[in-house]
């Protein structure tokens, strides 16, 4: 789910979702319900979540008017194809961009696409028992974050829609337009390689091999059983790949990926069962980068999340052709912004009050004493096994030079140095 | 964004860099030397650029407006939604301009004094060109002209503006390779970057060379576990090895030398910064906050052993595809006051006509309407400010503003008719980058006209 919320971005940074929880709740659930399905539905979902409507502005977007000269807002129309299906350019099915005969790449949709795909998203708004207008604008209370959008006929387009070479006659009603256009894009061949490289980018490695990219593109187009759009086969097929269950790989210079600062934070929830003791999490803004992550969920500066797929730092990575995606938000204030965090929460865990969320250390307390043991421990939760001897050496001679009349002091030491240590920031 | 390899991108820049030297006869690590020593000679010589970016596509055709007459009834009729009342509007009355009479935006009446008292020009129709095109060309369906790739894209177009290379993919930007060529002759020994980001990564300021310094809206962040980890020094040894040391994991390595570059670099920053003090007050809002750090950058300049500086800061929240209106007069009041402060800062540090800043976006956005707001365009118009800038005055050509004008490339977006090669070469020779360095950090400006838009004054 929190995957996918990186892909379908919504946000609450200069948008119209500006402190509207129940939207951003209702949006999650929506991710939550579809993250095992079919991306055809998920895609459905999507693009009909009054969220997104919102945040992309084709909320009560209205037919064309040759009146006043308005036209449908593009927004969607171009967002839903750039970043949440088919991408920029034409694909092969291992995610290398096809070439023309002249060797040039090939985009996928012009200005023209654009234009036409945006009349279908034209007539959306809140789901309700009628089609009035006071629920067209939401007036009376008729606001409806929980359901899909509903298509208003008085305000569809129904004109003739053409793009990516698919022509919806005139007359066609929104809901018939909707399903048209997400067939179009769903059954796109770009798809599979553009949605899948990025699952692996998210889950795995952020320089998946064609191969891999392939193997779990042919997951999209086919489950085994003639199904396209099986989540479950498509992440399953990210999960399971060889490539991604080799530990020789694993053990290569260049494998692997930065987990994102928010994930670093939700590790440490996990494995340490950290809990509130009201019950509520109140995890106020984490974007300050001084003393927080730099980086908050549902609050990307844009719908390009906080990083590009394609993204490469400057030095080694790019001069190897690689990507790192996370490394986009990854520099000299967030970098050590982040060592902060970490060393206030894991010692005093994160908010205020009783709503304070604390990491039970029970089991790490009891092998304080063993400093070598708790290193173990913490490998395993904490690097999956793969902590270098340096690293473990480093942590132990802090740790040992903590009295061990002090556990708790020695754990939150060891806790600390292993989330700091790049063997933890870069999962492999 | 697209990029490329940046062993290619390198490769492709000593190689124009060679092919350079050729043609002057010098190798191309003399060429460098030769242009520091040639305008680093003045004594207490300092200049300051700062790019504003405006992201996701300002709306040019609210910005500045043909406030009366014609000009001002075929806008209204462009966009009967989203017209701003003419009577509103600032007038302007630039020097040498004989167009359309122009109004700013309302919003910008903390600028509206600068630019009449010749301290704002206003640069018009500027975009990403791949070269030089027409209307007639743009209409000849395919065009037979290069155009950008993926034009009206937020990401690429971004990408287009930083790296000034709209045709093919960069991972390196202009500000970057102007830090390239400028970086040892002018800043030598600094322990800082030329390249100073208070917004985060971009693609502008990547050089081949050049690595961007990021800072945070109150400086450089101190790892407070440095000075002991719980009260710990050997947990504070601990935090400096594991953050510094090099690992033989790539993405390991890499995260380690950023940590390692923040460490070091901080203790200079903190350090320059506390000896200085910027008395102007800055409105309390994001690129408010973003102006003030670089004021205080500029005015430790002499501490951080800068002759020169490259600064970016960014404003969100200008994709206006709905509350145009709304959102606009909200963000170019930010806008508007954040770069007003700013201007009285330098005027009160006494550097002025040493601090040239100007605005860049994604792209501009359409005239024509979708009712709440405007879609994705391509030219748009851009403010420059400092006491060196040719106030009151209007660069380029301002463009017809009216649906199926010359510059029209459908629904009202403009066909640039001046590039951003231009508009930043211009910037980069007033910095210190000489015309015969200028390919260097704009490989396409030999396809367009200008190397001296005027803006800034006589450039030797």
């Amino acid at each position: 789910m929190f995957a996918l919320s990186e892909i379908f971005v919504v946000s609450d940074i200069n948008s119209s979702l500006t402190g509207q929880k129940a939207a951003h709740a209702s949006y999650l659930d929506m991710l939550s319900r579809n993250a095992f399905g079919n991306y055809r539905q998920l895609l459905e979902q999507v693009a009909t979540h009054p969220s997104m409507g919102h945040y992309l502005s084709h909320f009560r977007n209205q037919r064309e008017d040759a009146a006043t000269g308005r036209l449908p807002d593009e927004n969607f129309a171009r967002e839903v194809m750039q970043l949440f299906s088919i991408g920029l350019w034409q694909l092969n099915p291992d995610g290398t961009r096809r070439r023309d005969a002249s060797g040039n790449f090939i985009p996928t949709y012009m200005q023209d696409d654009v234009a036409g795909l945006a009349k279908v998203f034209t007539g959306w708004s809140w789901n309700g028992p009628d089609r009035s207008v006071v629920r067209w604008n939401g007036w009376n209370y008729t606001q409806n974050w929980r359901d899909q959008m509903q298509n208003y006929p008085e305000f569809h387009s129904l004109s003739e829609k053409r793009f990516l070479g698919v022509t919806i006659p005139a007359n066609t009603s929104g809901e018939a337009s909707l399903r048209i256009a997400l067939d179009t894009l769903f059954n796109h061949p770009n798809v599979g390689p553009f949605f899948g490289r990025q699952l692996i980018q998210r889950f795995v490695t952020s320089n998946p091999s064609p191969a891999y990219v392939g193997r779990v593109a042919a997951a999209f187009n086919n489950n085994g059983s003639g199904v396209r759009g099986d989540m479950r086969a498509v992440l399953r097929a990210v999960l399971l790949d060889p490539e991604a269950r080799d530990a020789t790989l694993a053990n290569q210079a260049n494998w692997g990926k930065l987990r994102e600062p928010m994930v670093r934070f939700g590790n440490w929830m996990r494995a340490f069962d950290a809990r509130s003791q009201s019950g509520a999490y109140r995890i106020w803004n984490l974007e300050d980068n001084v003393s927080s992550l730099g980086q908050n969920p549902l609050r990307a500066p844009s719908v390009f999340n906080w990083f590009r797929p394609d993204y490469a730092p400057p030095g080694e990575v790019m001069s190897r052709s690689l990507v790192a995606p996370e490394f986009q938000i990854t520099h000299e204030t967030t970098s050590t912004g982040y060592a902060n965090f970490v060393a206030s929460t894991v010692q005093r865990g994160h908010g205020w009050n009783s709503n304070v969320i604390v990491a039970n250390y029970a089991p790490e307390i009891a092998l304080a004493s063993n400093p070598a043991a708790l290193m173990d421990r913490l490998n395993l939760l904490l690097t999956a096994g793969r902590m270098t001897p340096t690293t473990r050496q480093t942590i132990l001679d802090a740790v040992n030079a903590v009295p061990s009349t002090q556990p708790a002091a020695r754990v939150h030491t060891a806790v600390a140095l292993t989330m700091i240590s790049s063997d933890f920031i870069v999962q492999k | 964004m697209t990029y490329i390899h940046r062993s290619l991108a390198r490769r492709d820049f000593l190689r124009r860099a060679s092919s350079l030297s050729a043609l002057a006869g010098t190798p191309f690590a003399m060429n460098l030397l030769a242009a520091g020593a040639a305008s680093a000679q003045t004594a207490g010589d300092h200049k300051a650029l700062v790019c504003i970016f405006l992201a996701g596509g300002n709306d040019q055709s609210n910005t500045v407006v043909p406030r009366s007459g014609g000009g001002y009834t075929s806008y209204q009729q462009a966009r009967p939604s989203l017209a701003l009342p003419a009577a509103n509007l600032l007038a302007i009355n630039p020097t040498g301009y004989s167009g359309n009479p122009l109004g700013l935006h309302p919003s910008l009446s903390a600028i509206h004094p600068l630019f009449n008292q010749q301290r704002v020009a206003l640069m018009s129709n500027v975009g990403t060109l791949a070269a030089p095109i027409t209307r007639a060309q743009w209409n000849s369906g395919r065009p037979t002209v290069a155009v950008p790739q993926q034009l009206f894209s937020h990401s690429d177009q971004q990408g287009a503006w930083q790296t000034g290379l709209p045709d093919r993919p960069s991972q390196t930007g202009w500000q970057g390779r102007m830090g390239d060529l400028l970086a040892s002759a002018y800043n030598p020994g600094s322990q800082v970057s030329i390249a100073m980001s208070v917004a985060g990564n971009n693609l502008m300021q990547a050089g081949n060379t050049t690595i961007q310094y990021q800072l945070t809206t109150d400086g450089a962040v101190r790892v407070a576990a440095l000075n002991g980890l719980y009260g710990s020094s050997a947990g504070a040894a601990a935090v400096r090895r594991l953050m510094t040391e090099n690992r033989t994991q790539l993405l390991e390595n890499e995260l380690n030398r950023i940590s390692r570059r923040a460490i070091d670099t901080e203790s200079v920053v903190s350090g320059a910064l506390s000896g200085v003090s910027v008395g102007t007050a800055f409105p309390a809002t994001g690129l408010g906050r973003q102006l003030q750090m670089v004021a205080r950058m500029i005015a430790a300049r002499g501490a951080l052993g800068q002759r020169r500086q490259v600064f970016f800061v960014q404003q969100g929240g200008y994709d206006f595809h709905d509350n145009l209106l709304t959102d606009q007069a909200t963000r170019l009041r930010e806008l508007g006051d954040a770069m007003a402060a700013f201007y009285q800062a330098t005027v009160s540090l006494g550097v002025a006509n040493q601090v040239t800043t100007f605005t860049a976006s994604d792209f501009g956005r359409a005239l024509q309407h979708n009712g709440r707001g405007s879609d994705h365009g391509w030219g748009g118009h851009h403010f420059v400010m400092g006491g060196a800038v040719q106030g009151n005055r209007v660069f380029g050509q301002f463009p017809t503003v009216a649906l199926s004008g010359p510059e029209d490339a459908g629904q009202g977006r403009l066909i640039p008719t001046t590039s951003v090669d231009e508009y930043a070469g211009t910037l980069a020779r007033w910095l210190g980058v000489s015309l015969s360095n200028l390919p260097l950090v704009l490989p396409n400006i030999g396809r367009f006209a200008s190397r001296d838009l005027g803006f800034m004054g006589p450039l030797t």
